[in-house]
């Protein structure tokens, strides 16, 4: 895309467009409570970040790595859990139970991971298919763990004195840790390894020829995958405060799917917008329609699938380049 | 990607040529970046924060609303229904609290504790209401109890787990319907006396059921029965065959089954197609049966069940009977528990619940003057230990709300299928389902 | 019951949910080796073959029967319209086809909720008799399910083997050049695979809607399990689909003798997760890695 090239081998990485793009929105997002936006939505941006960012290690493994896995929501799940146990039985704090529920999300990845990626097509799809249906089994079956269905409940944490309960506080953790990580991911993307994922997603057997290891790439991007996830589902129960084990089901897994497939995949701006708006869409039908939600999305799904794949950003993009690339001839 | 081969491809001219070719549009790209952001957070946040303010003016207006968190969908959607139904006949028929007109938010948890628990939020935040009368599912409950605390709002629970009033609750929640405990402790010796001494409990695999399974068992063995062994189904379970399988039915005398929802109707038939029925004495509390039509399941026959209020209007006690027969009227239920105009059959041990909530809550406001959320702690210092007489607003009879634990108390009933419908056998008075409380919330918190 | 009855009881009972996963695994299985699509609206037309059984008992005598007949062929039709109208443009690209049936399914789910209501409800099982063997009672109704599964799934092998279509269904399955070149109508064999695949689903969920609950929701579970059924016995073989079917139901059922229902359906999952860990390619699976990329 242009303006957005990577430039291998120069150490700029990031384009000023890029750069403007990036600080004017955060900066427009940090000062949404000051502008005045409270209660519900602010609750409602906050909750939309983690699921963002959950989209987003959803696309770092789909749109990038070519790896479509509907069981993300067991690493978003077990990053909840792990979160919500540690502050509740262990009483840690709320970096430590963060720490604790990636960790248990990247542990996860890494025993599944090697396994699973092994896997060719299909079978990968269903074999992560199978894996979030037997761990919401699973959750549902520890029940004086996780609390089954019913879930647990824990208590806002403290961050330097400040408590979450603070509508404002909670926000500016959310935002600031989902900035991070999608920074994180922004850079993982252009760098090599970025690139590799791609070229394997591309053609693995061009990849192998180059001697890329595409067990190798494949592995990483679903365990970087994995922790991203975890880490949004850690950032969700600080917000929600509460984890059951609905979140673990498939269900909760393909979401993202939706959400990256409407924004446009293989983009990380495509993902983000998706979400955003699905979850707007949805608080806003809720009220004087909520069954018609669902009807909306299944059509709205349909039609891009037919009409346009590349979803939102990515026609955005290419009806872009091919008008530039107009402009320069 | 090819534009990798591109580059490393060409020579460094064209490389340079490139890179200028970047520098110009950088600028215009800027500049379109700089005005997409902005346009497309200030569109995407501007209809909130109008929103926002234009509930905020609502709020200052005259009306009081109600949120109503139910479970339109899902395993306990019958309870929903009828709930919703009673609740709105009550704002149709109350039409104001204190002068105020009434506006009702109504949202469906989809019988999910996730869901629910998200859509209390929007109601207190989004729909800006004053009071909530919650869900009938206890997971649902429980996930809310903080939320309502956190948010400082009135919440009227409808499900039936113990530890909604005790371990889970807090100040702002109140009950006006029974708990769990309440059931076991009026029933349990006239149980264990007439119906046997061994037992097998099924319960549904969540709050409400995992209540039952931590109640029934130390008061059976009192009464020197025991409990053979107890299994949990989850609520979605649709084939119910491997858990009846694992009944031990030679030497059970009592089976002891607490599932709500539509699924109940595949147990019981299923049950009965494997020969359990006929060898053991069918016990169940109310909540197994309600919304279901007993006359067309015949191996319901001779099941007892131990109620709160009686499906059929003669049953009714006679000093009830205008009273509930108003109720019927007012949310279109007939005589025999049935639906007017439609194939349903009504929940009559719990539809009231919503019905005497709405009322309950109109006289606390009325007596202490509350006007806004400001005023709540006078009103939770009302609410507390308010009685009610039976009445129209109060058609399942007499009630109180007990002060320490903001548990609400009334009678109940064992009622048997006889002939395909609900008869009552016996009748408990309110002060027979009195337990010590295990928490003070008149304390603090 | 002892521990002979119990294995014989839960057995049984397993061997029947595992007819009834391999009629579903085969539509999967059909329309994924003629037409590529990765069907994941299957579970929506399981489900609209319950609800239309329901909604046949509800209104006439023999309400049931003609459930049978009536629900495969309306939902037949309506897979018909939506290959036609819908699926075209994205056959032979199975992920996409994943994600537009997924939509579909949020449709068809949602549109019944619409009409049908979100309260899950019962119709009596049509034939009510027990039968008797090792000193227990099994409902007679689910041999009956058993009996009707099996007559499908012969008929279907007999269709398959023995006809002119069956003939032209599997010679478009190996290559759809080959049957384009062979003059072989293969638009409308596509759209006949398809409905037909949708017909054996409905025809699944008719049979079964006696045994559960009939709601909106009521295919999810079915859809799961018929996944992963199909992946195990192998993409493209409709005899491995078959036993993966009966393998994960006999399991499920076995394992519940000593552990909860729960707990079974994990261990029998588990199970399979790793036979398909083992043989990636599915039990019966004959496809390579690059066959399955050229789809």
């Amino acid at each position: 895309m242009t303006g957005m090239e990577i430039k291998m081998g120069t150490r700029k990485v990031f384009t000023a467009t890029a750069v403007a793009a990036v600080v004017v929105t955060v900066v427009l997002l940090a000062a949404v409570p000051r502008l005045g936006l409270e209660g519900y939505w602010l609750y409602l941006l906050t909750e939309g970040l983690a699921w963002g960012l959950f989209a987003l290690s959803f696309d770092l493994l789909y749109g990038y790595s070519g790896l479509l896995s509907l069981g993300q929501s067991v690493f978003f799940g077990v990053g909840a859990y792990g979160a919500a146990l540690g502050s509740l039985r262990l009483e840690l704090g709320l970096l430590p139970s963060l720490l604790l529920g990636v960790g248990a999300a990247l542990a996860l990845a890494g025993l599944l991971g090697p396994a699973l990626v092994r896997i060719p097509g299909h079978g990968f799809i269903i074999l992560t298919l199978v894996l979030a249906v037997i761990f919401h089994l699973v959750a549902l079956w520890l029940r004086p763990l996780t609390g089954g269905d019913d879930g647990l409940s824990v208590s806002a944490p403290q961050l330097l004195g400040w408590s979450l309960a603070e509508p404002a506080v909670n926000y500016y953790f959310v935002l600031g840790m989902a900035f991070l990580a999608t920074l994180f991911l922004g850079w993982l993307v252009r760098s090599p390894l970025g690139l590799a994922f791609r070229l394997v997603r591309e053609n693995p057997q061009r990849a192998a020829a180059l001697g890329y290891n595409v067990f190798g790439v494949r592995l990483v991007a679903f365990l970087i995958s994995g922790g991203v996830a975890g880490l949004a589902g850690v950032l969700y129960l600080f917000t929600s405060r509460f984890a059951s084990a609905e979140l673990l089901h498939w269900t909760t897994a393909a979401n993202p799917l939706v959400w990256t497939l409407l924004g446009g995949a293989g983009t990380l701006i495509g993902p983000l917008i998706g979400t955003g708006l699905l979850i707007w869409t949805r608080e806003l039908m809720s009220g004087w329609w909520g069954h018609g939600y669902p009807l909306l999305v299944g059509g709205l799904i349909v039609l891009v699938a037919v009409f346009a794949p590349r979803g939102l950003v990515g026609t955005l993009a290419e009806r872009w380049r091919w008008r530039s690339s107009k402009l320069r001839s | 990607m090819l534009y990798n081969a591109r580059v490393k491809g060409m020579g460094m001219k064209m490389k340079m040529g490139m890179e200028m070719e970047m520098k110009k549009l950088t600028r215009r790209e800027f500049l379109k970046a700089l005005v997409g952001a902005g346009a497309g957070l200030a569109l995407g946040l501007g209809v909130p924060l109008r929103a926002g303010a234009h509930a905020r003016a609502g709020a200052a207006a005259e009306t009081i609303r109600i949120g109503h968190q139910v479970d339109l969908s899902g395993a306990l959607a019958i309870y929903g229904y009828w709930q919703d139904r009673a609740l709105r006949a009550a704002v149709a028929e109350l039409g104001e609290i204190a002068g105020r007109p009434i506006e009702l938010y109504t949202e469906d948890t989809a019988s999910s504790p996730a869901t629910g628990a998200a859509r209390l939020r929007k109601l207190i935040q989004q729909d800006r209401v004053d009071f909530v009368i919650g869900s009938q599912h206890s997971g649902v409950c429980k996930a809310s109890l903080p939320i309502a605390k956190e948010l400082q709002t009135i919440y009227f629970p409808l499900g039936e787990a113990t530890e909604l009033t005790s371990k889970w609750g807090n100040r702002y929640s109140f009950k006006v319907n029974h708990t769990v405990r309440s059931h076991v402790q009026v029933s349990y010796r006239w149980a264990v006396e007439n119906l046997g001494k061994r037992w097998t409990i099924v319960v549904a695999d969540y709050a409400f059921g995992r209540s039952h399974a931590a109640e029934w068992p130390p008061r059976i063995a009192e009464e020197g029965g025991e409990v053979l062994s107890t299994i949990a189904i989850p609520l979605e379970a649709t084939d119910f065959v491997p858990y009846l399988a694992k009944i031990d039915v030679k030497n059970t005398d009592v089976l002891l089954y607490v599932f709500p929802g539509g699924s109940v109707v595949r147990f019981i038939e299923q049950a009965a197609s494997l020969g359990i029925l006929e060898r053991v004495n069918l016990f169940g509390v109310i909540c197994s049966i309600d919304g279901i039509d007993t006359e067309t399941i015949p191996a319901l026959e001779g099941s007892w069940y131990v109620s709160n209020h009686p499906r059929l209007h003669e049953e009714v006690p006679e000093k009830l009977r205008e009273y509930d027969a108003h109720l019927r009227r007012a949310v279109g239920v007939d005589e025999r528990g049935h639906e007017l105009g439609g194939p349903r059959t009504v929940t009559g041990s719990h539809y009231w619940y919503a019905w005497e909530a709405l009322h309950l809550l109109k006289r606390a406001v009325e007596e202490c003057g509350w006007r806004s959320k400001e005023d709540n702690p006078v009103l939770i210092e009302t609410l507390e230990g308010l009685a009610a007489e039976a009445g129209y607003g109060f058609p399942q009879g007499a009630l109180f709300i007990r002060a320490q634990d903001h548990q609400g108390f009334h009678d109940h009933y064992i009622e048997r299928v006889e002939g395909g419908k609900l008869r009552v056998k016996l009748h408990f008075p309110k002060e027979e389902a009195v337990y010590p409380p295990e928490v003070d919330y008149t304390k603090g918190a | 019951m002892d521990l002979l009855q119990q294995l014989a009881f839960q057995g049984l009972n397993g061997l029947i949910w595992g007819l009834i996963l391999a009629l579903m695994a085969l539509g999967l299985n059909l329309i994924y080796g003629v037409l590529g699509i990765i069907n994941v609206a299957h579970g929506a037309f399981y489900m609209l073959g319950g609800v239309l059984t329901w909604y046949l008992w509800y209104l006439a005598p023999w309400g049931f029967w003609w459930g049978l007949l009536l629900a495969p062929a309306l939902v037949g039709l309506l897979g018909l319209l939506l290959e036609r109208g819908v699926l075209r443009p994205v056959e032979g690209r199975p992920v996409m086809t994943i994600i537009v049936t997924f939509g579909l399914l949020l449709l068809l789910q949602h549109g019944v909720l619409l009409l049908f209501g979100g309260a899950p409800r019962s119709l009596p099982e049509p034939v009510r008799f027990t039968v008797g063997f090792l000193g227990l009672h099994y409902p007679g109704y689910r041999l009956v399910v058993a009996l009707l599964s099996v007559v499908a799934m012969a008929a279907l092998w007999l269709l398959l083997h023995r006809s002119r279509l069956g003939l032209w269904i599997r010679a478009t399955a190996q290559s759809r050049e080959l049957a384009t070149a062979l003059g072989l109508p293969v638009p409308w064999i596509y759209l006949l695979t398809f409905g037909l695949g949708a017909a054996l689903a409905a025809l699944a969920g008719a049979l079964t809607a006696p045994l559960v609950s009939v709601s909106y929701r009521m295919g999810e579970e079915v859809l799961i399990e018929a996944f992963i059924v199909v992946i195990v016995g192998g993409l493209g073989s409709l005899g491995g689909a078959a036993l993966a079917g009966m393998l994960l139901g006999v399991l499920e059922g076995l394992f519940t003798v000593w552990a909860s229902p729960v707990l079974a359906r994990v261990l029998a999952l588990a199970a399979l997760g790793g036979a398909l860990l083992l043989r990636p390619e599915g039990l019966l699976g004959k496809r390579s890695g690059s066959g399955e990329e050229a789809r």
